[in-house]
């Protein structure tokens, strides 16, 4: 199918920043102008006409949510991001004094820092190593669990190094230490299928504005039984209130207090069509060879110093970072935005990552499905100027 | 980090103009804060204009693009002194020409760039008939020459004046004194010229005014003396500002007022006008009425506050 007619790609620059945040599909605005144009209105608790629309579109999302992941509608909470969904996860659990819990130290700074915060509830916050190229290990990762490890959190895929992890084992690992296991899957979701009913995960965390959607939404998924208190409360989570007290709901609307974000959420459940519709076969094939061309320019250019996998078959997603000899990162980001091409540059949230390749940052680009072998040809001419100062 | 302060000072006159330097103006501002309390300028705005100015670089000429990223701290500071130190000599040239007249100083005479844009003056010079000074040849077609004895730019057109005059026979010279004020004893030394003319000897006197830059009382004297003029008619002639002598360079001054003569030397040929020393050829073609002599102005020795007429 022709994948451009379903955005508005910028031709110059060329986007190649989906990383940070991924086009939005065209069907996605319609879908949010449709709301704001025919029965703009909060929903529930109303009787006319247009709270009725409104409130099937916004319901209808967590059926979407459900049948996209292989899961239930209740088992879905609206967020704002993969961050609010992972800071929920942290302080809606129970902690005490001895619990432990083991990120990885590739994390970006979302699924690092709200861990490392329980420190100051007596919480162990134990590390798994990546190797080098980012890949983490499930015989590692048994080494550092213990009867202690309440929970392990874990990237779905490295927003810096973009290798492919094994999901299936680690989860398994994790579940066979009885621990809960979050997947922070922000850069994997809008690239990767995720069958929930087969990947024993209890809480999953992404953003919309990484898969097509619209920005300031997101999903925390939490599975059936899995422990997780409100970390908001307030208007809409509750069965009864007095002065004295409140009852909260037993449904996921206990998650869910305030008025929430409707347009954006009815835009998340639109971006869930565009993936179905592209259909995620079509994603990974043609960001197969978007990867093998990539890594085809970086190998012919001796002064790119690429971080992360260098095989193919060994990334996640279309995603390179990398430094060009002693130019500044950040300077060989303003060339590449002058010759044509949006990248970004920085420690992308991961600092730690950063520290281990012994660098300030990088320069990252990051492509998708609009992106094509052409633009990444001319990234390779570009990367060939820029190598005359490296 | 240096190139921030340029930055600085750059926006905040485009940001005169335009609200998106404004914003630039503030990040350099940022960076300047930062630099000077020895932190990381945090914008990057640094990198920014480094980064865009090797990438155009690139686009031409790789070899430069790296010498220039591999040098950029020493051509960037180079780059900062030369602003800075240019931007010093603007401020203290636009203070002279405010007070003085001339950006060079009070006791200068040399070009003042300023003179092109704020006094236009060649361009609507008025023409001098010939006729009232002193002439030198016999030649049918008379160049006037407006002149002062103390302007190093009148003193150097005495030689291209002479091989002109020794190329077309058929022109004579008539020299009108125009002493700049600010010239110290230049209204004598033009005075001491004509007191010579009473004795009939204006162009040997003239020729050793040029000769010797030294116009003091003394020297004036001295030289009277070397062309055997009568000491005590020249004496005379120099006692006050009432004499006849004084009078003629007064009339000359006046005349040259009226033309709209702002600067020393002034020539007018055939019709057309010369600010500046010129050359031979100059001359030449003014006088067949070809080059463009009209507006003129390289360099000449100013009037003071010197007004468009």
């Amino acid at each position: 199918m022709d994948v451009s007619s379903l955005f508005d790609a910028p031709k110059n620059p060329a986007y190649f920043d989906s990383a940070a945040s991924s086009l939005t599909a065209k069907q996605v605005r319609a879908k949010m102008e449709e709301f704001y144009s025919n029965y703009r209105a909060n929903i529930h608790r109303g009787a006319h006409k247009y709270t009725k629309q409104a409130s099937e579109e916004y319901e209808a999302v967590y059926g979407k949510l459900a049948k996209f992941f292989h899961s239930k509608e209740s088992e879905f909470v609206q967020v704002r991001n993969t961050t609010e969904a992972i800071n929920g996860v942290a302080l809606g659990l129970e902690w005490k004094a001895g619990d432990e819990v083991v990120v990885s130290s590739i994390e970006h700074h979302s699924n690092l820092l709200p861990w490392l915060r329980l420190k100051e509830k007596g919480v162990k916050v134990k590390i798994l190593r990546a190797d080098e190229e980012g890949k983490l290990s499930a015989e590692k990762l048994k080494s550092v669990l213990t009867p202690n490890t309440r929970l392990v959190a874990l990237t779905a895929c490295s927003n810096v190094l973009g290798a492919k992890e094994p999901i299936e084992q680690l989860v398994k690992t994790a579940k066979e230490n009885h621990s809960l296991i979050l997947l922070d899957a922000a850069q994997y979701v809008g690239h990767h299928p995720l069958d929930l009913s087969k990947l024993p995960a209890d809480y999953v965390a992404f953003s919309g504005h990484k898969i097509f959607g619209p920005t300031g939404i997101g999903a925390l998924y939490h599975r059936e039984g899995a422990p997780l208190t409100p970390w908001f409360v307030g208007g809409g989570t509750i069965r009864e209130a007095s002065l004295e007290g409140y009852t909260l709901l037993e449904n996921r609307e206990r998650f869910e207090a305030g008025t929430p974000a409707v347009a954006e959420w009815i835009g998340l459940g639109a971006a869930l069509d565009v993936i179905n519709k592209i259909g995620y076969n079509e994603i990974e094939s043609h960001e197969k060879k978007l990867v093998a061309a990539m890594l085809e320019v970086f190998a012919a250019q001796p002064k790119a110093l690429l971080y992360g996998p260098k095989a193919a078959d060994q990334k996640a997603c279309a995603l390179f970072a990398f430094n060009m000899g002693k130019v500044a990162h950040h300077e060989v980001a303003v060339m590449l935005d002058r010759f044509g091409f949006a990248c970004r540059s920085g420690h992308h949230c991961a600092m730690p990552i950063a520290k281990r390749l012994g660098v300030e940052g990088s320069v990252r680009a990051s492509l998708h499905v609009y992106n094509d072998e052409e633009q990444v040809r001319k990234f390779g001419e570009a990367l060939g100027k820029i190598s005359a100062l490296a | 980090m240096v190139l921030c302060f340029v930055a600085l000072f750059v926006f905040a006159v485009l940001g005169i103009f335009s609200a998106k330097y404004r914003a630039l103006f503030f990040e350099a501002l940022g960076c300047v804060g930062r630099t000077l309390t020895l932190r990381p300028c945090e914008s990057k705005l640094d990198e920014r204009i480094k980064a865009t100015l090797i990438a155009s670089l690139l686009e031409r000429s790789p070899p430069v693009a790296r010498a220039v990223h591999q040098h950029f701290s020493i051509l960037s500071l180079l780059f900062a002194i030369l602003f800075f130190g240019s931007m010093i000599y603007s401020a203290i040239a636009v203070y002279n020409y405010w007070a003085y007249g001339n950006c060079n100083g009070p006791d200068s005479s040399a070009f003042c760039v300023f003179d092109a844009v704020l006094k236009p003056g060649a361009a609507t010079l008025t023409a001098v008939q010939p006729g009232a000074g002193p002439v030198r040849g016999t030649g049918r077609i008379v160049m006037v020459e407006f002149g002062c004895f103390s302007c190093p730019y009148t003193r150097s057109a005495q030689l291209p004046l002479k091989q002109f005059l020794d190329q077309h026979p058929e022109v004579a010279l008539e020299f009108r004194a125009f002493p700049i004020p600010t010239h110290p004893n230049s209204f004598l030394a033009a005075q001491a010229a004509f007191c010579a003319d009473e004795q009939g000897r204006f162009w040997q006197y003239h020729d050793a005014l040029f000769a010797d830059a030294d116009h003091s009382v003394a020297n004036l004297d001295r030289m009277a003396q070397t062309l055997g003029l009568d000491a005590a008619k020249f004496d005379s002639c120099m006692a006050s500002n009432s004499t006849s002598a004084a009078k003629a360079v007064q009339r000359d001054l006046d005349a040259g007022h009226a033309a709209g003569i702002y600067g020393t030397p002034t020539f007018f040929i055939s019709g057309a006008s010369l600010v500046g020393p010129g050359s031979a050829q100059e001359f030449s073609d003014a006088l067949n009425g070809r080059g463009t002599l009209q507006s003129n102005q390289t360099s000449s020795c100013h009037l003071p506050n010197a007004t468009a007429q």
